[in-house]
């Protein structure tokens, strides 16, 4: 019956197969019910990073909230829900955070619990502030800062709100600021791309903090608003201590965290008590994980997801101040030749491409700096198939055999670079080169995974790209990085001595309606000039469950969304 | 048997030092500059160029690649898989606190898989061309041709979304846990049903069993003697390599569920440019291979005396 045992394998000989089988069995189910037992210990899943715990320290009296409940303004909230605590006790220092929002997101997920290595996060999901900050309608306004003043050219005095504390329960000094901006400097090289290194940071007594810059700045407030210089002192284990309305409690890395209400919080105790996130990268996966009532919202959804929602999901679609745009190489044919600069810009149906690229939910775009950016616009932009077409007849352009277009044997046929980075720049390149064939363009589109790496030295002809364009809700930082020489974001060597002259001009002025002024001009430079095409402002998507999410408005630009207001119903 | 269990060993450590030199060409191979790659995704954008240098030189990604793999290769083998490029995190770590997740998702998997399939492959292969044979034939056809994505997506949307019975996320709860392994094993029964099925038949068509037949055997002791013990090994390999693609992470079932296993881990990564994640991931998915296929070897071994003569 069973095989004999060769007596010459005597390290396996007294197993039987039976035995055996019987002891797999066990190891199997030994091994199973290890793993089970870790579920019931917390560290089957990767062990929270400790959030080193902070001493809530009292509640005191404090003027009224600074900002007010933001009024949704794409989606009507549901009155009609239980109105919250804090209608019935009126700004009363005694209301309490309650309830609890449980978000999922694919993107914008932290990568540290320490907000000065990655700020941008931390502002977003309400757990860092800055010294100032932009409103729904772009408009800077001061946030940890109570006000400011330019004292003379180079020097700006910040006066800080009263009351603010850390969440470790210690008031936010002038000097920790100083510090925090020195941390903001050493951690972040990027830093100094918005405020020189050599700016002199002080205190002088315990609220007011004075910058001293090298040379006249006309947006330094502005340029606080960046989340590079995010407020925060070293903590333990790592993780920083910040300002804003929720800390964090808890922290494991591309899963999930969570964040409690900073009880002590200036503007007093947030509406919410506790928010959860998860990440999860597939869209798909987090729209029937909010049908499913698994979270109650998700932000930043793909516009093509959009139409599967069902009809119980309320959204909010708003077009962002982030804006696609195609980057032309001037250093090479044919894109040296400003008349094919400007027919390829006339002969694009941007409704088109928003239709194509984005389900329509974004906005075309008439010049670098999209309508929802609270800047001043000059449309500098159209679409105009038979003035493209009259251009290039007239600088000798001509239609060949091959439907090309050709001057002196050189053909309008080049490769237009796309990168997955942002899935919907791929569609949008493939519809332009549709557009564009009729124009007698022969376009090639190709997806590169490091754009940046293949365009920066200008081994290029044209490619997409995509920025946010008002990080700091001022236009001089765009044109600075884009369309100045040596501007980060200039890869096709566009150089214009007169843009150069007004930006500089920029830079020394701080009169807001001057500054306007000014950012117009440099827009007609642009529309004589043609150095990039600006196409699209991408949208922002939220969804939530019908009247579960309340006093939420998408904030256009997508450095912020969580805030004190925001609640459930 | 020593001498087959040394072999073997032998093989596996070069299999393993090929794995990671293909494992580390991966950073040769990876588009674009790591550096950057992990500025941008940190929301930096458009990123200085100093920026870049300076990260660099703190990754130390200036040195020859060689330079680097020796360097890499003598922690590795120390069980140090160097460090995350964004979080510096050791790899190791990152790897062995997702592991229990991913363990258990496959485990379970491959449980599942192996109650149903067996009983229902040999079932079918004793009713051949019957009822029960079409069924299993059709739930082989259906595992293999459904992608894994699909079902997954399905599943969610009809037991989360509109029964609302489970959660749509997967977690490690035992409501969280019954979809991932549900759709996992899924694809796993489809091959192991067929191979069941296959092989019983086979062995059924031995002269063996016609002899037992013919002594008079009830067909129950026929299969638990003569079947059973013969068609273990073939389904004993299959199950293993089932099980190791499971703890190499089911990159798709763990990316749709948000599961927090290793292979979430590895494909957050790889979407991040976090290559030294990938690689450590890479090198330890050879790694679970290895080891589960040498465990099977062994247990083919101490259960077919014609495997330990070959």
């Amino acid at each position: 019956m069973s095989a004999p045992h060769a007596s010459t394998h005597r390290l396996l000989a007294p197993i039987s197969r039976r035995s055996f089988l019987s002891g797999l069995a066990v190891t199997a189910a030994t091994t199973l019910l290890a793993a089970c037992g870790q579920q019931a210990a917390p560290p089957a899943a990767p062990p929270a990073t400790a959030v080193p715990a902070v001493p809530a320290a009292k509640v005191e009296s404090k003027p009224a909230e600074a900002t007010k409940p933001a009024a949704p303004t794409s989606a009507p909230v549901a009155p009609a829900a239980a109105a919250p605590a804090s209608t019935t006790a009126p700004a009363a220092k005694t209301t309490s955070s309650r309830g609890e929002l449980r978000i999922a997101v694919g993107i914008h997920f932290p990568g540290s619990t320490d907000g000065n290595k990655d700020g941008f996060t931390h502002v977003f999901w309400g757990m860092g502030e800055t010294l100032t900050r932009l409103t729904r309608e772009q408009k800077l306004e001061p946030w940890v800062a109570e006000s400011f003043t330019k004292a003379d050219p180079n020097t700006w005095r910040f006066t800080l709100r009263k009351g603010v504390k850390f969440w470790d329960g210690s008031p936010l000094t002038a000097q920790a600021i100083a510090d925090s901006i020195k941390l903001n400097f050493e951690t972040q090289p990027a830093a100094g791309r918005f405020i020189s290194k050599d700016t002199q940071v002080t205190a002088e007594g315990d609220s007011v903090v004075v910058f001293k810059t090298s040379r006249p700045h006309g947006d330094l407030p502005n340029s606080l608003a960046s989340q590079y210089f995010v407020i925060s002192k070293p903590g333990a284990e790592g993780a920083s201590v910040e300002t804003g309305p929720f800390r964090l409690t808890k922290f494991v890395k591309d899963q999930e965290f969570a964040l409690e209400a900073f009880a002590d919080h200036w503007a007093g105790p947030p509406a919410l008590a506790k928010i959860s996130l998860r990440n999860a990268a597939d869209a798909n996966s987090r729209v029937l994980a909010l049908q499913s009532g698994d979270v109650d919202m998700l932000w930043g959804l793909p516009p093509e997801v959009v139409k599967t929602l069902g009809p119980d999901i309320e959204k909010q679609v708003l077009p962002s101040t982030r804006v696609h745009s195609v980057i032309l190489n001037l250093t090479r044919p044919p894109f040296a030749d400003r008349a094919v600069r400007e027919a390829m810009s006339l002969g694009l149906d941007r409704a088109q491409l928003n239709t194509v690229g984005l389900d329509g939910l974004g906005a075309p775009a008439t010049s670098l700096f999209p309508k929802g950016a609270g800047l001043e616009i000059a449309d500098i932009q159209a679409t105009d198939i038979e003035k493209a077409k009259r251009l290039l007849d007239e600088a000798g352009w001509k239609m060949g055999a091959d439907n090309v277009r050709a001057k002196d044997g050189q053909r309008i046929a080049f490769t237009l670079y796309s990168y997955p980075g942002r899935a919907e720049l791929t569609p949008i390149a493939v519809a332009m080169q549709g557009q564009l064939k009729l124009l007698g363009f022969e376009i090639k589109v190709q997806s590169v995974q490091d754009i940046t790496a293949q365009i920066k030295d200008g081994n290029f002809e044209a490619t997409m790209y995509s920025v946010n364009s008002a990080v700091t809700g001022d236009p001089q930082y765009l044109f600075a990085a884009s369309v100045l020489k040596g501007g980060a974001a200039n890869f096709g060597g566009y150089e214009n001595p007169q843009m150069e002259a007004v930006i500089e001009e920029l830079r020394g002025e701080s009169d807001p309606a001057k500054r306007q002024a000014i950012s117009l001009k440099a827009q007609e430079i642009l529309r004589a000039d043609v150095p990039n095409l600006y196409l699209l402002s991408a949208p922002i998507v939220a969804a939530y469950k019908k009247g579960k999410v309340q006093n939420f408005a998408i904030h256009p630009n997508d450095i912020y969304f969580i805030d004190r207001a925001i609640s459930v119903g | 048997m020593l001498a087959y269990l040394a072999g073997r060993l032998g093989w596996a450590a070069v299999v393993m030092l090929v794995v990671s030199v293909l494992a580390f060409g991966l950073y040769a191979l990876a588009p674009g500059d790591p550096a950057r790659l992990l500025l941008s995704a940190s929301g930096m954008n458009p990123v200085p160029e100093e920026a870049v240098v300076a990260k660099r030189a703190e990754m130390g990604l200036d040195d020859p690649l060689v330079v680097r793999y020796l360097s890499w290769l003598r922690g590795a083998v120390q069980g140090d898989l160097g460090r995350s490029f964004r979080s510096y995190q050791p790899v190791t770590g990152l790897y062995l606190e997702r592991l229990p997740a991913t363990i258990l998702l496959a485990t379970l998997a491959t449980l599942l898989s192996c109650i149903v399939a067996v009983p229902l492959g040999t079932l079918a292969a004793y009713q051949r061309g019957g009822p029960l044979d079409t069924l299993a034939q059709l739930i082989a056809a259906l595992g293999v041709a459904l992608p894994s994505f699909w079902v997954a997506l399905i599943a969610m949307f009809v037991f989360a979304a509109t029964l609302q019975w489970l959660p749509a996320f997967g977690s490690l709860t035992p409501q969280g846990i019954v979809m991932p392994a549900g759709v996992l094993a899924l694809a796993n029964l489809a091959v192991l049903t067929r191979l069941t099925r296959a092989t019983v038949l086979d062995v059924l068509g031995q002269e063996y069993v016609t002899v037992a037949r013919a002594k008079g055997l009830r067909t129950t002791a026929i299969a638990r003697r003569h079947v059973l013990p013969n068609v273990i090994v073939p389904i004993l390999t299959v199950l293993g390599l089932e099980l190791a693609h499971a703890l190499t992470g089911a990159i798709v079932i763990e990316y749709i569920f948000a599961w927090p296993g290793v292979g979430k881990l590895a494909v957050d990564a790889a979407l991040l440019g976090d290559v030294p994640i990938v690689i450590g991931c890479a090198t330890l998915a050879g790694l679970a291979f290895v080891i589960v296929n040498l465990t099977v070897d062994i247990g083919a071994a101490a259960l077919d005396p014609r495997v330990r003569r070959a």
